[in-house]
């Protein structure tokens, strides 16, 4: 909330470029672990955050445009860009990305059942878990109802639990 | 959280952190704005030199230390050094970002035991209940919406709450639909259909906004996000809920004491609702309102108590049982002395009040309702309403409470009770019998000071030993009575004393001495408590002497209502209890006596 604000008040005094500026600080190394985590890449994940920033700043930067909450929008973008992603490997049916040598057993559990849960899903388990959002902020991030991001993560959940639980 | 979410919430990070962003991350960005719109390059790096000096680092320093040290950048700086690092690399906070508003975490580690009673502060912890069978463990979290409270419903199901809105449970068995509950019919408690909560909800005006098949500590359940819209006719709610549908358990072994709705569903405002499946026993359900109608933000806060929720075998209903219903209230496990006298009191929130025209044309009277206070529990009533002409009515009930009296324990208590209804009501009630902790009870109550309180006080003792049970059969025996009084003293000041003796004509006969006095007047209201030996005959039965006693009230206006509990017989009347109702409306000079005779058999 802080570094929100802080985003925010940037904006209000020092214009987009300052805003942005504040933004990468505040939001650009989770936003990349976050992209990382749904994506399973670490050079696409920065690949996606960074063309998000880029298309911030155009926001930011049109006259006609106001960005009220700059670190919400982000999330917005870079959780998109994410799921086209995921779209575009599974309609090429790429294999899922492989895991880090050095995960722990239970990490590398996890990332195997992430990678095989549909892209809603995945990205409402991610940003629950890894981002601390509640249902309704990730309905506001993936421009979903709130009852829909709800009913993804039971079933992630549920999915979750049979496959890991031992 | 429970065990699964701690795992999930911590290899989750361990994944996250598996990759560090680049250090040139932000000359990249700069370069892909520039490569897009290339004449604002100098226009960013201009704003950034000259607007955002060094002397904003150090807000960030304590995180951004870390992250110079990882991706190798000169960034934590001397206050007064402002020229020879370069200002185009802003240093990224290491650690992700939380959402705006993180979850209160609750205090999981702290065991809180059973769920305290009604009234009772809920701290954040870990909670177990006895669901009417059902053993349930769940996390109360924090929220931010102030300290939780318990409420019960009926003995029969339980909420917690806070300001903005509750978590209830309950075991949920039958329906009212719309439709019975419009017409105000109590025979409309409706089973589950057997193809589920779906075919009651299509028979019903009910909106789902949502609907999934999900698991609740691994058992199958049904979520649903239902509200009924304004107009679909389900009345019979509390006020900050209307519309809505009814729902309780309808199974008489558990609720043996009535078949009261304990939960209220519906109205505009969405509601979370669950039916957990317990096998071959009524489900569980779990239903969640937010008060001010934010009822995704509500759900966010309260979703830990559902996540963490534990679920033991249901256990085999008890015929006849104790009252477990009060296990979960923290209640029963009390150590009771037993037997013993108190006056309890306790204020009833009425959950349903029903009217009905019937073939003698009078009215039935049915209602549910649950105590606090000092007498806590579920009070049900089956009575009548006989209007008689003139603007005035008497009534009657036979009252079932279910619940604990403070000091005495758990248990079941019949009040026979006595109305006599005009433009101010008044009301005696007697105790006729007691079950479990409260067996053997005896004693009298009315509701009060003022009879239009919803304070009902209770004044009852209990033996040590309940009586053995004995079979009965019940004589009912309507008489006149007439009061004569041979004088009629002054007592203390602002007491009367009546003296002088009643008689019975009719299907009793008979003569008692009577002395009373009239030792308070409330708002034209004198209430008395009295005992009288009445010797008679019975119709049927034959003669002996009757010893009774209990209260009697009369307004201003004469209007006159007495009962009294017969506590023992001689001769005929051997072994004898049940209760007389006195009506009158000339102040209890002269009216009608009804006697309940209960004689042993054999």
């Amino acid at each position: 909330m802080e570094r929100l604000r802080d985003a925010e008040d940037v904006a209000a005094r020092k214009g987009p470029a300052a805003t942005l500026e504040a933004l990468y600080r505040a939001e650009y190394t989770g936003m990349v672990r976050l992209a990382f985590t749904l994506i399973g890449n670490a050079a696409e994940s920065e690949e996606v955050v960074q063309e998000s920033f880029v298309d911030i700043s155009i926001r930011l930067d049109d006259p006609d445009t106001t960005v009220r909450e700059p670190g919400a929008y982000l999330r917005t973008i870079v959780v998109g860009r994410c799921r086209s992603l995921i779209r575009r490997r599974r309609m090429m049916q790429q294999h899922p990305p492989e895991p880090p040598a050095d995960l722990p057993t239970s990490a590398e559990s996890l990332w195997d059942v992430l990678h095989q849960l549909p892209e809603h899903q995945r990205i409402a388990v991610v940003l629950k878990y890894y981002g601390g959002y509640r249902a309704s902020e990730i309905a506001k991030i993936t421009e979903q109802p709130a009852a829909t991001v709800r009913s993804q993560l039971r079933r992630a959940l549920t999915m979750m639990r049979k496959e890991l639980t031992p | 959280m429970s065990r699964f979410d701690d795992d999930l919430d911590r290899d989750i990070g361990v994944i996250a952190e598996r990759v560090t962003p680049s250090p040139d991350a932000w000359k990249a960005i700069q370069q892909r704005i520039a490569d897009r719109e290339p004449e604002q390059e100098t226009e960013i790096i201009m704003l950034t030199e000259n607007t955002l000096t060094r002397r904003r680092w150090p807000l960030v320093a304590a995180a951004a230390a870390i992250a110079a040290l990882a991706i190798g950048a000169i960034a934590l700086v001397n206050r007064d050094d402002t020229t020879e690092q370069p200002a185009d690399v802003p240093e990224p906070t290491p650690t992700v970002a939380p959402g705006p508003n993180p979850a209160p975490v609750p205090d999981s580690g702290a065991d809180r035991g059973a769920l305290p009673r009604e009234g009772s502060a809920v701290e954040p912890g870990r909670y177990s209940a006895d669901m009417l069978g059902v053993p349930v463990a769940f996390d109360v979290p924090g929220v931010t919406s102030g300290p939780w409270s318990v409420d019960l419903k009926n003995q029969a199901a339980f909420t917690i709450r806070t300001e903005r809105g509750f978590v209830g449970m309950t075991r949920i068995g039958s329906f009212y639909d719309t439709a019975q509950a419009q017409n105000r019919e109590m025979s409309g408690l409706g089973s589950i259909p057997p193809n589920g909560i779906d075919a009651w909800i299509d028979a019903n005006v009910i909106v789902v906004d949502d609907a999934d098949d999900v698991t609740v500590d691994g058992r199958d359940a049904q979520f649903r996000l239902v509200r009924t819209p304004a107009g679909s006719g389900a009345e019979l709610c509390p006020a900050d809920a209307q519309p809505c549908i009814l729902m309780g358990s309808g199974s008489a072994d558990l609720l043996e004491f009535n078949r009261a709705p304990a939960a209220a569903l519906g109205g505009a405002t969405p509601n979370a609702f669950w039916l957990i499946d317990m096998d071959d026993f009524e489900p569980l359900g779990i239903w969640v309102l937010a008060f001010d109608g934010d009822t995704d933000s509500w759900l966010d806060e309260i979703a830990p108590l559902i996540d963490s929720i534990e679920l033991g075998e249901p256990a085999p209903a008890v015929e006849g049982g104790t009252a477990r219903i009060s296990t979960f209230a923290g209640a029963a496990d009390a150590d009771v002395a037993a037997g013993g006298e108190a006056v309890a009191s306790g204020t009833v929130s009425f959950t349903d009040f029903r009217e009905t025209p019937n073939d003698a044309g009078s009215l039935d009277v049915r209602y549910f309702g649950a105590f606090s206070g000092d007498m806590r529990g579920s009070v049900s009533a089956d009575g009548f309403r006989l209007p008689d002409g003139t603007g005035a009515s008497r009534s009657g009930a036979t009252i079932d409470f279910r619940g604990e009296i403070e000091g005495l324990g758990v248990g079941g208590l019949t009040i026979e009770e006595a109305n006599y209804d005009d433009d101010l009501s008044i009301s005696v009630s007697v105790i006729v019998g007691g079950t479990d902790d409260l067996a053997g009870a005896s004693g009298w109550g009315f509701w009060g000071p003022d009879p239009q309180d919803e304070r009902y006080e209770l004044h009852l003792s209990v033996p040590a030993e309940a009586p053995a049970p004995v079979e009965t059969e019940t004589v009912r025996l309507e008489s006149a009575f007439e009061l004569a009084l041979t004088s009629e003293p002054e007592g203390t000041p602002g007491e009367r004393q009546l003296v002088g003796s009643t008689t019975f004509a009719g299907e009793f006969t008979g003569e008692a001495p009577t002395f009373e006095e009239d030792p308070r007047e409330a708002d034209g209201i004198t209430q008395a408590y009295s005992r009288r030996e009445v010797t008679g005959s019975a119709e049927g039965v034959g003669a002996g002497t009757l010893t009774i006693e209990g209260p009697w009230r009369h307004d201003a206006d004469g209007n006159y209502v007495g009962m009294a509990r017969i506590l023992s017989g001689t001769d005929d009347f051997e072994g004898a209890s049940g209760f007389v109702r006195f009506d009158s409306d000339d102040a209890g000079r002269t009216g009608t006596a009804t006697i309940q005779l209960v004689l042993p058999t054999g």
